[in-house]
Order: structure tokens, then sequence, then C-alpha cells
């Protein structure tokens, strides 16, 4: 996979990591990558769950997962393009937490911890020690809490308030409270808890994911049929807000199950 | 990387791209990977905060 190589050696400094998983044996896969060279890190999977999760109708194929865990991009690597990776390397750690240096240990633990303001603290108290990389690593944790707070404030601006709520007040609570981004979200916060309409998008929002709680059980197309039109439904009485954009992804996912039932 | 469902991902965490995918927006479980080789990493967890790529692959 020399495609690969390149791209981890490439982007690696700059927050890419590159992992290869496979459902094959460990002797044969071992072999393999020794044969082809193959430089970065691999996993194993068990089970079919991997490849519905990634989207996967064969092999190969990629996912790329950006800094806040979230998939951003589908399909067979060959068509994965440097300008998509540049395009989501903002707020990305330049190295992963296991090779963060040693005297960065504290850093690393609150960021695994999802302990945001310690990790400041600590990220500072090392750049004061001019430690290894410390000028890097504080400017990458500044970046990721920068990262996060825009998403939700993305989020707000879209409409789509129960990421507000669901993902805000979790990173509230990661922030130190004299952070001015913390000020900020606790501001974006109370107003979505005083405005009726945000609330109503939030429990339009919340019937949506309890109507899509059911897709696997879904057996035949007049199921399908059925939910597609309860989620219309959801829509429809939600006209111009969050739950029309995210009624329509959740149809197109019912479509997409549908043409594989009888 | 947390192992939040698809289905309350696409709705509190979608993300507006690639028109054709049925799995933008959501996440990967970290504990459908395990026995992590050529890193440090024990966990898809332990990538937190990076930009990863991950590909499913086969050798025959």
């Amino acid at each position: 996979m020399p495609h690969l190589n390149e791209l981890q050696e490439q982007f690696g400094a700059e927050g890419l990591s590159v992992i290869g998983v496979t459902g094959e044996s460990k002797s044969e896969t071992e072999n393999w990558v020794e044969d082809k060279d193959a430089q970065y890190a691999y996993a194993y999977f068990k089970g079919r769950e991997i490849m519905s999760v990634m989207g996967a109708g064969g092999y190969p194929h990629a996912v790329l997962v950006d800094p806040l865990g979230e998939i951003v991009w589908d399909g067979h690597p060959a068509g994965l393009t440097a300008a998509v990776i540049e395009e989501h390397l903002t707020g990305a750690l330049p190295v992963p937490l296991f090779d963060f240096p040693k005297g960065a240990s504290k850093v690393a633990s609150a960021l695994g911890k999802d302990q945001l303001g310690k990790a400041l603290d600590a990220a500072k108290a090392y750049a004061a020690k001019d430690g290894e990389q410390s000028a890097e690593i504080l400017a990458a944790v500044e970046g990721h809490v920068d990262l996060r707070v825009g998403t939700i404030t993305t989020a707000n601006a879209r409409g789509n308030y129960l990421k507000v709520v669901t993902q805000g007040e979790e990173l509230l609570d990661a922030l130190d409270d004299e952070d001015p981004r913390a000020v900020e979200l606790a501001g974006i916060l109370e107003t979505v808890k005083d405005d009726d309409a945000a609330q109503d998008v939030i429990d339009a929002q919340k019937k949506l994911e309890k109507l899509l709680g059911g897709l696997g059980k879904l057996k035949k197309k007049d199921q399908a049929n059925s939910l597609i039109e309860k989620i219309e439904d959801l829509v429809e009485d939600h006209p111009d807000t969050y739950v029309v954009t995210a009624g329509e992804v959740a149809i197109k996912r019912v479509r997409v199950l549908k043409a594989k039932l009888r | 990387m947390r192992s939040i469902a698809l289905v309350a991902a696409l709705m509190g965490g979608f993300a507006l791209a690639q028109d054709d995918s049925t799995v933008v927006g959501g996440t990967v479980p970290a504990e459908l990977l395990d026995d992590f080789s050529q890193t440090a990493a024990d966990s898809l967890d332990d990538y937190r905060g990076r930009l990863v790529l991950i590909e499913l692959f086969a050798y025959w």
C-alpha cells in the first residue's frame, strides 16, 4: 500500500494517522504487511459491523475520521485527495497522545480524559519550561479547543440545537470557567435553553432519533415506507429548521436500507 | 474517539459533505477494532484528537 505509506509520511507530522484494518488471520496479515512494507499501524476486526459503520461494500474501502471523531469522508482509498486531508487537519494534534514527549505526559493524560482546561494549564506549564515540542503542543491544544468550540457555534448557526445542547454541555464541563470560550459557550447554551422554538427543534430531533432507533428492526419495504412517511411528517411540521436537513439525511439512510429489504 | 451510535451522530453531528455517503457524520466505535500493531496504541480511542484514515483491506 504505497499510497498509504506516502500519506502517513506526508501528513503524519501535521496530524494524520493511518490505520489499516483487516479481518484476516494474524500470521497471514503479518506476512502481507512485511511483504508490502506497510509502514503504518494496523488492527483487526471481527464480524461485519465494521463494514456497515464504514459504509463498505467491498475492499479496499476507507473512512477519514476528523479530530473530533466524526467520519468526514468515505470511499476507495485511491479517491482520497490531499485536498480533502488538508481540509480536515485543522485542530489535529501534531503527535498522537501516546507519542507525546515524556515531559508533556500531563497534557496527554488530560486530553485523553477530555479535561481541556487541565490540558491547557499543563501545556502552558510545559511551555514555560521550554520542553520538547512545547510551543507546538500548546498551539495544538489551543487549536483543538478552538475546533471544539467552533463546532458548537457552527451547529448553533445552522440551528442544530440538539448538537449544541448535547456536545456543548460536555464541552463546557471540559473547559475552565474563566476561559473566554467557556463564557461564549455558556451564553449560547443559555440562549438555546430560553428559546422555545429551539426547544421545539430539539424535541423534533429527538423524535427523529427515536424513529431511526428502529432502523435495524426493519424487515420489509412496507415498514421502511411507513418510517419514511413518519419522518416526512416530522419534517413538514418543522419547515425552515434543521429538522428538514436532518430529516433528509434520515430518509436517505432509510432508502439505502430499504433497497436491501424484500 | 467516542463510541456514539451512528444514528445519534447523524442527528446531533451531521456534516454537510459528500452527498452520496451514508456514513459521513457517523463514528467508528473503538470496540470494533483490537490487536493494534506497529503502533504504541491499544485502541482507536488512543488516536483522540488526530485526523485518522482507516482503511479496510484484504490481501486476496
